[in-house]
Order: structure tokens, then sequence, then C-alpha cells
């Protein structure tokens, strides 16, 4: 099994894992964890990409969009946690809250 | 490329980046200048989406590749006829939206950071635009996640429980649907090696990773815009949002990810192939719309209702896919028009929505008897928006309905026609139900303590789209420009 | 045709057409103007803004409707005059009121969504929106039979055909006097146009759909007319009696379609000669009831039983009545049918719907004769307008109708006519008074009768269903606050079971396209 080949197939298994936890697990760093998971899947697919032809050397435009993607996703982290952090603390500062909703 | 001067392509450059400077201009100069700074942003914004609109008018498609860089690897942004108008319902939807937070934001406002609105609200116009101006698959997917972290933050800026809530859960929905779709991109990058919009038809041609690729990257905008029954994330994001955003999010935001699928969707299954995959989006359109129309009228809150009404709405966009591809041309200006005037129509109605809450305290249906004849401009925005939900004449979703419908018997799938008149009817219902409950008379006199607030800006928006029928000949002047015919 | 075309931007046009087209439009624009003077003149002036808001954009749609050259601006201001109209039927403000324009706006926005898809279909094959000419395009195209099943459904409704019956009464009973004339007089007759420019008169190969048509109108007349006599008030008899004599619009058409080389001129002239003969005599009656009889002398309360009896004898078609030349053309068009078992029984079933309206005529003018002493007096402008629609209904006998149908002409003063017009008046006469001497008396019907029952059983089957889906999502005290749904989307499906559908969506989606290749 060549090392492109590994790479897909561990990055398609990861992208599995990780889209099973966003949709089952409920607590938000739960899922937030299970997203960058499903991230370093895509990511490695593209990786595997990038060696796919026998050339010699790698193909520089998946190396481009995996540090894209790297950047991209740490920004939804930080906004996923943030929010979560935001949520709990209105739980428990104001447990009446929640009456505007217009 | 474009005649009118080798400036063109630079436009749609400028497009992307002069919102997203005002946005980081107006960051920097913290709570007092903010949104003066953000609505010349805005007001640049609006410049020049109607300057390139005109010259994709006058000249033909345009096409960029940033910094001259060559794709791959450089970025390459094209605007054709159908990009054109929806910069230009962005540009309207958005000046709108911008004049209302302005006119809401006047001295006695009660919620301390609103002014970090106006950031984060730029940051989405750049990142929409980006969206609609792209042609290559990467770009489309960091466009897609600036789109989902700005909306999901404007979304939770009204910091109750509800709102933070219906972030969170808007925010996983948009990072699964943004993954799905880097999967996708990886696929196809994988089996392909182009990340080109145009040059997808003959890259999916031989490959079938690539097309499974294109499969997934269909599905990831398909949760984006909330086709059913992926539309689980939209209404509560879009009822428990400020109303400037609720606005913009189903005005314009829902129409990004659908103009991209579009592309994905001609590229992928021209020329007879890909039926199954039409019509299954088709069907899901149509179950949207019944579904859509039925929440809508079980709703007991007003913004809610027009949350699920949009969900209804994005049917219709779906359900005409299967006519692209006897009949391009006609269905190409019954989508662009169907967009415009429905994403004007649902932006006006969710402002207008704004103001009535201000005025009643609450959007709760039970509790807005007699709101009508207080804030008289916010009921006929409201009553001019119906005009176009319902697919009257002379606004632009009738003239798309009839598209449509004509299309749909000339090729013999007449369960479309059916579908879309039988989705105006249903309209009717929730629409009428809503005006009912404004214009009754109030069961006691309460003493309301009207907040600061008029619907000025929600009046011409709904006017628009109600005679947007009048505009007619420069649209489908545009959508000339335009090809969705495929291979 | 001559035309002298408004506005061709928006692909709006409207033209002075043909003699037809200008007859209808002029009717209209007496009833509605003449009406319109009435309803203004009886309302207090503090309401007056809000009755225009409504009258007149009903009124331009009704007129406007009568003059459109294109199917597109035919249906807009057919839609703009419907839905205005709802505003006038909740007049009062009443939960009966508002009942009964709910009901009135339910059925109209189905009957003008059926016949959008009409004029959709008609229009598709050519992409040309003129009026003229559109029935010979869609009559001969294989979509045929389904058109006409939705165009035969929205003209029941719009004209309140067998068991639509109810929607007329409706109408009439809720609005203001004055709108309540006008909608008499005016608002059905669109449907009548809808008739002539969409029905395929000319063409051949409808005639099952004319006997229907037949079929139809016959017990439309019989059925408006028994169900006036159990209504209640004045008005809702008269809205019966409308139901019941568009019955004979039905009829007229069906004998075109039954027999379209022979009978379609003489049909064409009998519908226009009904129309004009309906309008004016139905939206007289309508004022008279309002007006006539209140606190006067008894020479002016003799003045006003003369007044409001014309037009009612013109209904039954008495001689020298406007309703004698339609009931004539109406004749001839159904003698022109040819032989067939549907047009006899027609034929021989005419007189006795005279007679049958004759009984609702008289039940109706004493009914008024009984409210009369409560009435208000109407100023004298709105008398005024009263009399003037009571003298263009009796004009009409002598001007119009007359260059419609030679059949009429001819017969105007021939005695056998003569008789075959009186004799069913004198029957209705007897009978009443046969009635009356053995004491017969009709029990009172809800107005709108099969509509109201249908409207309320709805209602609860709703409710029951929504009780039946709440008990299901039980709402926690949270869901209440939060979002207070009745119906809760996420009780119903938890987001984890929506994302889950999403990622088999993505895959079915995948699969769908590798499979395409």
């Amino acid at each position: 099994m060549s090392a492109p080949l590994l790479y897909a197939l561990v990055g398609a298994g990861l992208v599995s894992l990780g889209a099973w936890g966003l949709v089952v697990r409920t607590h938000p760093v739960r899922k937030t964890v299970a997203a960058n998971l499903m991230g370093s899947g895509a990511f490695l697919i593209l990786v595997s990409a990038a060696r796919a032809t026998p050339a010699e050397r790698p193909d520089p435009v998946p190396h481009a969009l995996v540090l894209t993607g790297i950047v991209v996703t740490m920004a939804t982290t930080a906004v996923a946690l943030a929010l979560a952090k935001r949520r709990a603390a209105a739980s428990e500062g104001h447990s009446g809250e929640g009456a505007s909703d217009g | 490329m474009a005649e009118p001067g080798a400036f063109a392509p630079q436009l749609l450059g400028l497009a992307i980046v002069v919102p997203l400077a005002a946005g980081a201009v107006s960051f920097a100069l913290g709570r007092a200048r903010a949104m003066a700074a953000a609505l010349l942003g805005a007001a640049a914004a609006v410049a020049l989406a109607a300057a390139v609109a005109w010259s994709v008018a006058t000249g033909g498609a345009v096409a960029l590749d940033i910094g001259s860089w060559v794709p791959p690897l450089g970025i390459r942004l094209a605007a054709d006829g159908l990009s054109a108008l929806f910069l230009v319902l962005a540009a309207i939807v958005g000046a709108a939206v911008s004049v209302d937070a302005a006119l809401a934001s006047r001295p006695g406002a009660d919620v301390a950071d609103r002014w970090l609105f106006w950031p984060l609200w730029l940051f989405l116009w750049s990142a929409v635009n980006g969206l609609f101006l792209t042609a290559d698959v990467f770009n489309a997917y960091v466009c897609l996640e600036l789109i989902g972290f700005s909306a999901v933050a404007l979304v939770a800026s009204k910091g109750s429980k509800a709102a933070l809530d219906a972030a969170l859960s808007y925010l996983f929905a948009s990072v699964l649907g943004a993954m799905t779709y880097l999967v996708g991109v990886g696929l196809v990058y994988l089996a392909s090696g182009t990340l080109a919009l145009d040059a997808l038809d003959s890259a999916v041609h031989g490959s079938a990773s690539a097309r499974i690729g294109l499969g997934l990257m269909l599905a990831g905008l398909v949760l984006k815009t909330a086709l059913f029954p992926a539309h689980f994330w939209l209404p509560t994001a879009h009822s428990s949002a400020p109303p400037q955003v609720s606005a913009a999010l189903s005005g314009v935001v829902v129409k990004s990810s659908y103009l991209l699928a579009v592309r994905l969707l001609v590229a992928a299954t021209g020329a007879g192939s890909g039926p199954g995959l039409r019509l299954t989006l088709a069907a899901l359109g149509a179950v949207a719309i019944v579904w859509g129309s039925a929440m809508a009228l079980a709703s007991q809150r007003l913004k809610l209702m027009i949350a699920y009404s949009t969900v209804a709405q994005v049917g219709y966009l779906f359900v005409m896919l299967p006519l692209l591809e006897e009949r391009a041309a006609t269905v190409g200006l019954a989508i662009a028009l169907h967009a415009l005037s429905h994403g004007m129509a649902k932006a006006a109605m969710f402002l207008a929505a704004g103001d009535i809450a201000d005025a009643a305290g609450t959007d709760r249906f039970d509790a807005l008897a007699g709101v009508g004849r207080e804030r008289p401009v916010a009921a006929l925005s409201l009553g001019l928006a119906g005009v176009t939900m319902l697919g009257l004449p002379p606004s632009g979703s009738f003239a798309a309905k009839w598209l449509v419908v004509q299309s749909s018997l000339a090729s013999g799938q007449w369960w479309i026609a059916a579908v879309v008149v039988g989705g105006g009817l249903l309209a009717a219902l929730y629409v009428f139900r809503a005006l009912a409950s404004l214009l009754a008379k109030p069961d006691r006199s309460e003493a309301r303590t009207p907040k600061p607030r008029t619907a000025w800006a929600a009046l011409p928006l709904a006017a628009v789209s109600a005679t947007l029928l009048l505009a007619g000949p420069a649209i489908s002047r545009l959508m000339a420009a335009t090809s969705l015919a495929g291979r | 045709m001559s035309s002298v075309n408004f506005t061709p931007l928006l692909f709006l046009g409207f033209a002075l057409g043909d003699t037809t087209t200008r007859t209808f439009a002029a009717t209209a624009a007496a009833v509605w103007i003449l009406a319109g003077v009435y309803a203004f003149a009886s309302e207090a002036p503090g309401k007056r803004l809000r009755l225009a808001a409504f009258y007149l954009p009903a009124a331009a749609g009704g007129i406007a409707c009568m003059l459109a050259a294109n199917a597109l601006s035919f249906y807009a201001a057919y839609t703009l005059a419907a839905l205005s109209s709802a505003g006038l039927v909740a007049w009062n403000g009443n939960e009966r009121a508002r009942k009964a324009a709910r009901i009135y706006l339910a059925l109209t926005v189905v009957s003008e969504a059926l016949l959008l898809a009409v004029l959709m279909i008609a229009a598709g094959r050519s992409w040309s929106w003129a009026l003229p000419g559109l029935r010979e395009e869609w009559a001969r195209a294989p979509e045929a039979g389904l058109v006409m099943w939705l165009l035969t459904a929205s003209l029941m409704i719009k004209c309140g055909s067998t068991i639509f019956a109810g929607i007329l009464p409706l109408q009439y009973e809720n609005a203001p006097a004055g709108a309540a004339a006008a909608l008499a007089g005016a608002s059905a007759k669109i449907g009548l146009l809808a008739m002539l420019w969409l029905l395929p008169l000319g063409v051949p190969g409808f005639e099952s759909w004319g006997a229907a048509y037949v079929a139809i109108g016959l017990s439309s007349a019989f059925l408006g007319v028994a169900l006036g006599l159990l209504a209640r008030s004045p008005r809702a008899m008269l809205g019966y009696s409308s139901a019941s004599q568009m019955g004979l619009a039905f009829v007229a058409v069906g004998a075109a379609l039954i027999a379209p080389r022979t009978a379609g001129i003489p049909a064409l002239a009998a519908v226009v000669a009904f129309t004009v003969h309906h309008a004016l005599a139905k939206s007289a009656l309508v004022l008279g009831s309002d007006a006539s009889g209140a606190g006067r002398s008894a020479i002016g309360r003799a003045l006003d039983a003369v007044l409001l009896a014309l037009p009612a004898a013109a209904l039954v078609g008495a001689p020298l009545t406007s309703g004698f030349v339609a009931k004539l053309a109406l004749k001839s068009a159904l003698a022109s049918a040819g032989p067939s078992p549907i047009v006899e029984a027609a034929t021989s079933l005419l007189p006795i719907s005279s007679v049958a309206t004759g009984l609702l005529m008289i039940r109706f003018l004493l009914a008024v004769r009984r409210s009369a002493p409560a009435q208000q007096t109407p100023p004298l402008l709105g008398r005024a307008a009263w009399y003037a629609l009571t003298g263009l209904s009796a004009a009409a006998a002598l001007a119009g109708p007359w260059s419609f149908s030679s059949y009429a002409r001819e017969h105007l003063l021939d005695p056998h006519a003569v008789w075959s017009a009186t004799w069913p008046a004198l029957a209705a006469v007897a009978l009443t008074a046969a009635a009356r001497v053995a004491r017969l008396s009709a029990p009172g019907m809800e107005t709108g009768d099969l509509l109201t029952y249908g409207h309320d059983a709805g209602l609860r089957a709703i409710a029951w269903l929504a009780g039946r889906v709440a008990k299901r999502t039980r709402p926690t005290a949270e869901t209440r606050s939060h979002r207070a749904l009745v119906l809760d989307e996420e009780r119903l499906f938890p987001t984890a079971v929506a994302m889950g559908v999403f990622v088999a969506l993505a895959v079915l989606l995948a699969v769908l396209l590798a499979r395409a290749g």
C-alpha cells in the first residue's frame, strides 16, 4: 500500500469519526473536537493528493490549501469555544433569563 | 474580458476587499466612529456592485486572476450575469439593512455592544460577495466558513439564552456543512488536479471519485442553503437574531450557497446525465415548500413564521432544477427573478417585523393586535412583501412562477407546475394570518412605550420586490451573459 | 377591434375592445359609480376614508377587468377586485362578518389559483398573452380536458354554482348596503366575462361539457331559489337569487358548447343581455332593500314599493322589462342548440325557474316591508343614486339588449312570448297566496349554508389535529418560555436526528452522482 493511499484512507476514517461525533455528541466542546477531527481528516485527504502523481516534486497546491484550512479551522474553533463559554455563563448566571424572544 | 476599460476586472477584487477593509477600520475606530466608517463602506460596496453589474451588462462576463497568479495556485474571480444580479441583491438588501441598523441605534438604544454589529456585518457582506464572485472551489470553502462565523456571531449578539442556543446550533450545522464540502473538494482535487469551477465538468467526466466529491460538495451547500431536511438550524437562528441580521441572513446569505450549488450542479450533470440527482433535489424542494408553509402557519411568533417561510421559499429554488437541463435560459431567468424578489421581500419582512416587535414588546401573534395602526409603515411593508410571497403580479416572483410553469408544461413535468402554484396558495394562508393579527382591534388599549424606530428602510425594499417585473428587461439583459446550460 | 392602448409597459394592456367588452365595462362602471355614491353618502364621515380604501381598489379592479386586453391585466384586475372586496365583506368587524370574509377569501383565493393555472396553460402554448384568440389556442391542445376541469371549478366558485351558492349571500349580507349592491351588480359579472373569454365557445368537441354546464346551470337555478326561500334576511335572499340567476348564464354557455356553430352567437347575445339585466336589476334591489320605506309619507312609501317591485319583476322576466329580453335571448340560444335531451329539459324547466324566482322575489318584497320601519332614512344623494340605478334598469329593457339579440327584438311584443313571461309571475303569486292560507312557513337557515358548516367543521378538525400533535410533543416549561410553539419542530425531530439525516443525504447525493457518469 502506497503512502498516499494510506493517507487518504486514514483521512476518510477520521472524517467519518468526526462526522459521527459532530452529529451524536451534545456538549459543545465535544462537538468542537469532533469538528476538528473531521477537518484533520479532510486535510489528510488533501495531503495525499500532493503525492498522487509519481512526479519529482510534490504538488504545492494542496499544501497551500491545507495551511489555509488550518487557519480557518482554528478561527472556527475559537468562535465555538467562546460561544460555548458565553452560553455556560448565561445558564449559570441568570436562570430565569431568556424572556426576550422577540 | 470586458472592453470598457481594463479596470472592470479590478472591480471584482474591490467588491470583496472594500467591505472587508471598511469592517476592519470600523473595528479599529471603536465605539464612537464605527457606524460612520461602516456606512461609508456600505455605500462603497453598493456602488461597486452597481459598477460590476453595469460592466457585465455592457461588456459580457468579467474575470480576474488575483495578483496575476495562475490558477490553481492563484485565485480566480469571475462575474457573469447571474453573479452580478446576486451582487446587486446583496447591495440592495445590504443598503436597507445598514440604514435600518443606523436608524435603530439612535441615542437611547439599550444594547451596549451594538457597535460591534458594524464590523461583523461588513465582514459578512464581504464574504458573501466573495462567494458570489469566486471561480475557485476552495476559495468558496473559505468564504463559506467566513460567512459562517460572521453570521453566527451576529446571531449571538443579542446575548440571550435563546440567541446563544440558536447560534451554537447554527455554528455546528455550518461547520458540518463546510467540512463536508471540504472533503468533497479534497476528493475532486485528488481525482482531477483542478480547482476551477468552469473546468469541473471535464474533471468530473471520467472519474467516479471526483463525482463522489462533487456530491459531497453539493450536500454541504444544501445544508448551508437549508433545503429540507437540512433546514433544522434555520428557524431558530433566523428568529432569535436581531432583525437586521435576520434580514441579511434570510435575504442574502441563504442565496449565496445556492448560487454555488447551481453552478456545481450544472457542471456535474449537463447533457442528460444525473436525472436522479436533480429529481431528488426537486423532490426535497417540494417537501420543503409544504413543510415550511405548514410550520409557518403553526408558528405563534411572527419572526418564526417568516423564518419558516424562508424554508419554503428555498424549496422553490430547488424545485425548478430539473428543468434547467432543457430550458436553461428560461429557468435561469426564473431563478434570478425568484431569488431577487424573495431575497428583498424576506429582508423587508424581517425589518418590518423588528419594528413591530419593538412596538409591541414581543413578536407573539396574540400580542400584536392593533400594532398595524401604530406602525403603518411596517404593516404596509409586510403587505407589499406578502404580494411577492404570494406571487402576485407585478412582482418578480409572479414572473418567475409563470416562467417555471411554462417550462414545466413544455417539458412534460407537470408536477413542478402544480407544486409551484400550490405553494403560492399556502403562502397566502400564512401571510393573511399575519396581516390579520396585525390589523385586529386590540381588546384593551394598553399603554405601550414604543422605542424610537421606524420601518422606513423596509418600505422601499418591499416596494421594489413587489414591482420587480418592471426591471424585467434589465434582468434578462444581464442573464443573457450567463450560461447555465452545462456541457 | 379598436385598440386605444393604455400602459403598453409591464405587459399590462387595456383596450376599448369590441361591443361585448364595452357593454360589460359600461354596465360595471354604472353600477360601481352609482352604488359607490350610495355607499359614501350613507356612511358616517369618519369612516369614509376606510371605505374608500377598500371600495376604490375594488371598483378600479372591477372596471379594469372588463377592459383588459391580455390575460395578465385581466388576472391582475380580477385579483385586485376580489381581494379588496374581502375588506368590504368584513366591514362590520363583528364575528359574523369576519367569518363571512374568511370563507369568502378562502374560496376566492382558490378560485383565483385555478384561474391562474388556466391562464398559464392557455398562454403557454404560444407565449402570447392576448385575450382574443386565447380560447382557440388551448382548446386544440392535448391538455384541453384538464383546462376545462380547472376552469369549470374556478367559475363555479366565483359564480356561486350548486354547492358554492352560499358565497354570494355571505357577501351581500355583511357588506354595507352600497358596497353590497356593487358586489351584487359587478362582482359576479367578472366571472361571466371570464366565461366568455376563456370557454371554448366556438370550438367543436366539447358537447359533453356543454351538457354538463346546462345541468350545472339548472341545478344552481333551483338550488339557489330553494336555499333563498329558507334564508332569513332580505339581502341573503337576494344573494341566493343571484346564485340561481348565474345558473342561467351557465345554461346559455352550455348551449353554445353543445352546438358551437349554430348556438354560438345567440348564446353570446344571451349572456350579454343577461349581464346588463341582472347587474342593474340586482344592484337596484339591494339598494332598495336598504333605502325603501323608512319613515316617509304614505305616498313616499308607495313610490318606494313600486320602485322596488320593478327590478324584482325584471328578475322574474315580466314583459317589458330587461329580464324579459334576457330570457328571450336565452330561449333563442337554447332553441338554436339543436334537439338533445338536456336542451329540451332546459327549455321546459326555464319557465319553472321563473316561477321559483317569482316565489323568492315575493318573499323578498314581503321581508323588506316587514323590516322597513326599522330602517334609517338614507341621505338625499343616496336616494338619488338608488333612483338612478332603478331608472337605468328599467331603461335597459328598451336600450342596449335590443342590439344583441335579433330574436328578442322580433319577439318583444309577440303575444305568445308575452304570455309565456307573464304566467310564471302569476303562478308565483298564486302559490304564495296558497302557502299563506295553508300557514306554511319556512324554517330559517344560517346564511352561507354548506360553506359555513364546512368552515366550522374544518376549524374543528384543525384544532383536533393540532391537539393530537401537541400531545405528542409535550412542550416543557423551557420550550414554552423560549419558543412558545404549539408544534415544536425540535421536539418532533431532535437535532442529532436531523444532522444524521443530513449525513445520509450527503451519502445519497454522492452515490447518485457517482452512478450518473
